[in-house]
């Protein structure tokens, strides 16, 4: 089939849109709503107008994202008319945009700029004549919701609904109030939302962003009373560079030990180490479940947007979900007890800040369950993205820092184990490597544990535990759709599995809501992340959690056995059900009602 | 036939100011004589145009009061409308105001939303103004317009004015796509409590005009509604609550199907104490008895029958109007107002030379549909035995023929006179029964029973042919000689209509019927009496459409309610703006046809239901309805084809503001 993109004629086929077969041949067309990773073309931004002769010669202006192509069509995307109402369309969504750039989460990094630039804006007639009183949600510990900076392409509830099976978030009133909300809750806080942060990877302005917590930080740091002490998730290492002008995937981890003691750290430490402690903990507790008859299959417990998902949406599977706390908290739990007493350090004088890629992890660190005595074991948390602005702030470039090695004895030392947590089926992998070696006294031949790799949002494998322990069914999923149903069929009787690892996030922790985002793209760089901690895992000397030798001295010196009473005191918490009870009156929803008829 | 003085309709310009002789364009203004009795149309505005009857009103005021509404009514998700409505409202609003107004401007941001937005709210509601600017700009000088005239708008679409019940299917599927089903289904709230229970069984008179079937198909409307219905309504969780009954004047409404619950629902929404009298001992009328629970369970129907209970409606049952009470006891009992929704709940029966009703085996279909619900409430499976024939080509013909294919091990028969396309049943519900094994007959008149031994044993039939084709097209039947056969049954049963009671009213209530005991009303649903109302199958006026269409008669119920509300408090007959504008455009076609162009095709998503295999021998509910990510998809498909349409007239308007 044949068309004409400004005078050119181009072959099609059919159901190819007109954005499509433009960026096919090399035609720029602005736009801003459509999401291309996700297929997302909801039309509402209105951009990528052109105008459209069909073959009967009838002329109008149409959206090229959804607009198919058909046989004969003349598309115009330069002339004057077209480019006046292209400029005049990204004036009208400025129109009601709080422009306060400066002060916002996606300043340097906004698509909706970008825009501006694309279609030449000159002026911006418009900006003080609407109301913008559209909220802004300061109730998340882990993220913002400033409506006031929404441009309504709607990628956020696409992402929650489709990719995520969450669904918290909505699209709550009318005209230039017209923003997305949360379900009519009072606040986000106490909403669906399980704060994984993925509508913020999508979100093209700073509307959906990460709460930024650097100057807290800062300030620990600039106190000379307080000892700070950081440490850093797996997948930290191989992200953080792409902000840096590294590869994706590429490892920057002695790098960024160097630029965290520039920037005013006192201990360095590694999440990797209490990565390794979760296997201990965790391994331990799957294998007295399955010995005594405990609640089966065990569903893994480190990620934070999976457990939120668990205590609002399926609290019926909370009895199935490992006690084992998360890397994270038994870092923070560790820091401020065995890595105190170790260094003499007053805990009440330790500040620990924890990096994560993550917006759901703060949310964690604020769980009473993970304080002690009204403290909370991990003070602050980072995403990547604040960690790179942080950086930033201190004027350090990573690609001109040395690298350096941790140099902390008690907790900085890592295992290929505990590097693939951040990839999905990685805490799986770890677990099994493990749970082999503890019932079979040796490890197990060839460490890779290949079927529970891959994409495959919901994954199985059969797994031989060795002579005499016969075999197991594990599930790996990430997205929360399959993993409500595998919670389904737990409470029903009828999960053929024993183990099942959860991540909130597509393709696990390197995609997380707190790491580095592409624009207009949807984890582009997956991929290479995952193979660059697979990459980490191959190289290390020690691939088992059990052969950290610090996690040995840990035991030894501190907690005795995994499970012990210090060790459940400690490494492992409790869930409670926060689902909202959903009735309401019809004459509520009646007055909620934006009807000008009835 | 009111003189159009200027304007513009389908790009076509009309100016008749200063001819010396005034033609009468070809439009359709006939009832732009007036609006409300006596308050003639000065202006009027739609997505067709505007039209301007008086000199004296003024245009501008009109386009600012018009561009507050659609500013209003943008949902805010498109750019152009969002922002645009809004800045043209101001601007028009300073033009009114004699302030400096940069038409420049306010030209580029009209074609922008006429041009570019994304649904109809910004795309057709531009028009009148896009058109005063091309060709009137002088109208657009400044003047205030002092004169107190009236004002009315609607939004409105094509789905919107084929429902009876105006129901703003748009809007509740937009709330669906945001992710509020309680809101959707607030909206059908606004208009009748059965929305479950109508999202199960309604005709659709909405997606036959839905304008997605120019691309691939109408959107599946029905089970949207049900969808949203089955997710807070049946289940318990949107609630209603106890009414505030702040009137003093007491109404009873008579028979709690659909239609006496809808009135009595709206009543006590609009704060009157209301009490329904019912002849069963349950409420839901002929949706209970006569839709069998395969294609409506019948916890749908009393969780939604229940929120008039919990709003403080009283359910008085087994009272039967004229075996226990006549209308002269409702009025000493102090009720103030009466609704009769008494319905059509006999069947009736073939009529043909020496039948014998009493022959065991015999019966009509609304006896026999009540029996099989009656089995079913009871906990029994019904049965019959061996093989059965339908007589009749509705859609009670069609319950019948689906109930018996699951109740007997012998074959069931449909037989009808004419074509299975004359077939005033759904065709979906003839499609279903085929595929659940119904054998039909179409071009089959019924003769006779066959009767040996005092025993039913066949239907002795004769096959039709169709008639040439009479002056107003319709093709008629005439039997083919000597064709006679019989089908052998045990069971032969009469679906060909309904009748209303004889004797539920007498002659001193003073109510006049038909000759077949159906109650006169007039298009406010009032009888001859004052003070006494009727709707639904049971009554005969301007909006009746014969008997079992759910969605008419629950309209009905709405009308009345407000009517009996105006009788109440004025006694007088009210004037419902929001009724009068669809007459208008009914009658003079005024949302037009235009073309939907340069839309993706999105098939329509298919509905789960239950394998035919899987309904035999039971009467599990067939149509299993959406899950959400269906629903989300199906709400994708909606265009939102609003149009908003303001009238100017000379006075205050008058009336209901329903």
């Amino acid at each position: 089939m044949k068309a004409y993109i400004n005078g050119r004629e181009i072959a099609f086929e059919q159901g190819e849109t007109i954005l499509q077969a433009a960026r096919r041949c090399g035609v720029f067309i602005p736009s801003l709503c459509h999401y291309h990773a996700l297929d997302h073309k909801p039309g509402t931004c209105r951009v990528c107008v052109v105008g459209c002769t069909d073959a009967e010669g009838r002329t109008s202006m149409v959206t090229s994202c959804n607009t198919p192509l058909q046989e004969g069509m003349k598309i115009d995307t330069r002339s004057s008319k077209v480019r006046q109402a292209q400029k005049l369309q990204v004036e009208l969504v400025f129109a009601d945009h709080d422009q306060n750039c400066v002060a916002c989460a996606r300043h340097g990094d906004c698509e909706l700029q970008a825009l501006g630039e694309y279609v030449g804006l000159a002026s911006n007639r418009f900006s003080s004549r609407l109301v913008n009183e559209r909220p802004l949600d300061d109730t998340m510990r882990g993220m913002v919701r400033d409506m006031t900076k929404c441009i309504r392409c709607l990628r956020c509830v696409e992402v929650c609904r489709k990719v995520q099976g969450v669904a918290a978030l909505t699209v709550d009133g009318t005209g230039t109030a017209a923003h997305v909300g949360v379900g009519m809750a009072a606040s986000q806080d106490i909403s669906a939302c399980i704060q994984c942060g993925q509508c913020t990877i999508v979100c093209p302005t700073g509307a959906l962003a990460e709460r930024d917590q650097n100057d807290e930080v800062l300030d620990f740091i600039a106190d000379p009373a307080i000892t700070t002490v950081v440490s850093f998730a797996p997948s930290v290492r191989v992200v953080l560079g792409e902000a840096f002008g590294f590869g994706p995937g590429e490892n920057v981890e002695g790098r960024l030990v160097a630029a965290l003691r520039r920037v005013g750290f006192d201990v360095i430490t590694d999440t990797d180490f209490a990565a390794d402690v979760t296997i201990m903990e965790e391994g331990t507790e799957l294998l007295g479940r399955i010995k005594s008859g405990g609640k089966l299959p065990m569903f893994t417990s480190c990620c934070p947007g999976w457990m939120n998902f668990v205590e609002k949406h399926v609290p019926e599977g909370i009895p199935y979900i490992s006690s084992t706390r998360s890397p994270q908290a038994i870092q923070g739990s560790l820091c401020k007890t065995y890595l105190a007493e170790k260094m003499g350090i007053d805990p009440a004088r330790m500040r620990t800040v924890s990096i994560m890629p993550c917006t759901a992890k703060k949310d964690e660190a604020a769980r009473p369950q993970l304080h002690s005595d009204g403290v909370a074991d991990t003070d602050v948390v980072l995403t990547v993205r604040e960690l790179s602005r942080l950086l930033r702030r201190c004027g350090i470039d990573l690609a001109k820092v040395e690298p350096e090695a941790f140099d902390d004895p008690f907790m900085s030392d890592s295992t290929g184990a505990a590097v693939i947590f951040g990839v999905t089926g990685g805490v799986m992998e770890a677990a099994l490597r493990t749970a082999y070696a503890v019932l079979n006294g040796k490890e197990l031949e060839g460490v890779d544990i290949a079927p529970v790799r891959g994409e495959a949002q919901l994954r199985e494998a059969e797994v031989d535990l060795g002579e005499g322990n016969g075999t197991i069914k594990v599930a790996i999923c990430h997205g929360l759709e399959a993993a409500r149903k595998l919670v389904k069929q737990a409470v029903e009787g009828t999960s053929p599995y024993t183990f099942i690892e959860v991540m909130a996030c597509p393709g696990g922790c390197v995609d997380g809501g707190g790491t580095i985002r592409v624009k207009g793209e949807y984890h582009p760089l997956a991929a290479k992340r995952t193979q660059g901690l697979y990459n980490i895992d191959k190289s290390m000397p020690r691939r088992q959690s059990h052969n950290n030798p610090q996690v040995k001295q840990l035991y030894a010196d501190f907690l005795g056995e995994p499970n012990s009473h210090k060790a459940h005191h400690l490494l492992h918490t409790h869930y409670t059900d926060r689902s909202r009870a959903e009735s309401s009156s019809i004459a509520d929803t009646r007055k909620k009602l934006t009807l000008t008829d009835i | 036939m009111p003189q159009l003085l200027y304007g513009v309709w389908d790009d076509i310009v009309y100016d008749n100011r200063g001819l010396k002789e005034y033609s009468a364009p070809e439009l359709p203004l006939e009832n732009f004589e007036q609006f409300d009795d006596g308050n003639p149309v000065e202006i009027f505005l739609s997505n067709r145009g505007f039209l301007v009857f008086s000199p004296q009103a003024s245009l501008v005021h009109a386009l600012w009061k018009h561009h507050e509404r659609l500013a209003a009514e943008s949902c805010g998700k498109c750019t152009p409308c969002r922002a645009g409505s809004p800045l043209l409202a101001q601007q028009l609003e300073k033009a009114c105001r004699g302030e400096q107004v940069n038409w420049a401007e306010l030209r580029d941001i009209t074609e922008q939303m006429h041009d570019t937005s994304l649904c109809g709210v910004g795309r057709t509601g531009t028009q009148p103004l896009l058109d005063v600017m091309r060709y009137f700009p002088d109208a657009l000088r400044p003047s205030p317009d002092s004169r107190e005239g009236g004002f009315y708008s609607v939004t409105t679409s094509p789905c919107i004015e084929a429902c009876p019940s105006h129901v703003n299917v748009p809007r509740y599927i937009d709330y669906l796509k945001d992710g509020h089903n309680d809101l959707a289904a607030g909206v059908v709230l606004k208009h009748y409590p059965l929305a479950g229970t109508c999202g199960r069984v309604c005709v659709r008179y909405c997606e036959k005009a839905c304008r997605r079937a120019q691309i691939d198909a109408p959107v599946d409307i029905k089970n949207l509604k049900r969808f949203a219905a089955d997710k807070t309504i049946v289940p318990g969780i949107l609630k209603p609550e106890l009414s505030t009954l702040n009137k003093n004047k007491r109404v009873a409404v008579i028979g709690a199907g659909p239609v006496g619950v809808t009135c009595a629902y709206q009543l006590l929404e609009l704060g009157y104490p209301v009490d329904i009298y019912e002849a069963h001992d349950k409420a839901g009328g002929m949706v209970r008895y006569g839709i069998p629970v395969y294609r409506l369970p019948k916890n749908v129907l009393d969780q939604e029958n229940e929120l008039v209970k919990e709003m403080g409606g009283m359910f008085f049952f087994n009272q039967k109007l004229g075996r226990d009470f006549h209308v002269d006891d409702l009025f000493k009992r102090g009720y103030r107002a009466v609704f009769l929704a008494t319905g059509c709940p006999k069947g009736g029966y073939l009529g043909m030379e020496g039948e014998d009703i009493t022959l065991p085996g015999y019966e009509n279909g609304i006896d026999f549909l009540e029996k099989v619900h009656d089995d079913i409430e009871a906990g029994i499976q019904p049965t019959l035995e061996g093989d059965v024939v339908i007589v009749g080509g509705g859609n009670v013909a069609m319950d019948c023929c689906r109930s018996a294919v699951r109740m007997t091990k012998g074959k069931v028969h449909l037989v009808y006179r004419r074509t299975e396309a004359d077939a005033p049943a759904d065709h979906q519900e003839i499609k279903d029964a085929m595929k659940e094994g119904v054998e039909f007959h179409f071009l089959t008149g019924q003769d006779r029973l066959v009767v040996e031994n005092g025993r039913l044993t066949g239907l002795a039939c004769v096959a039709m042919q169709q008639t040439e084709p009479d002056e107003s097209g319709r093709r008629g039947v005439k039997p083919i000689p000597d064709s006679g056969f019989v089908i052998p049954c045990d069971h032969v049963i009469a679906a060909i209509g309904q009748m209303a009671e004889a004797d539920m009213l007498v002659e001193a209530d003073g109510i006049a019927c038909d000759r077949k005991h159906i109650i006169k009303v007039d298009e406010y649903q009032a009888t001859s009496r004052p003070g006494v109302f009727a709707g639904g199958d049971g009554t005969t006026g301007p909006r009746s459409k014969g008997p079992s269409v759910l969605i008419h008669g629950m309209a009905q119920g709405t009308i009345a309610a407000h009517a009996i509300a105006s009788y109440l408090e004025t006694g007088s007959r009210p004037f419902i703006a929001r009724e009068r504008i669809s007459q208008l455009i009914s009658q003079g076609g005024l949302l037009g046809d235009s073309p939907v162009c340069g839309q993706e095709v999105k098939p329509r998503v298919k509905m789960r239901e239950l394998e035919p295999a899987d309904r035999a021998h039971n009467f599990n509910e067939v149509e299993l309805g959406m899950d959400q990510a269906a629903a989300w998809k199906e709400a994708e498909r909606c265009m939102r084809c609003y149009r908003i349409l303001s009238i100017v007239t000379k006075s205050p308007i008058t009336g209901t503001a329903v």
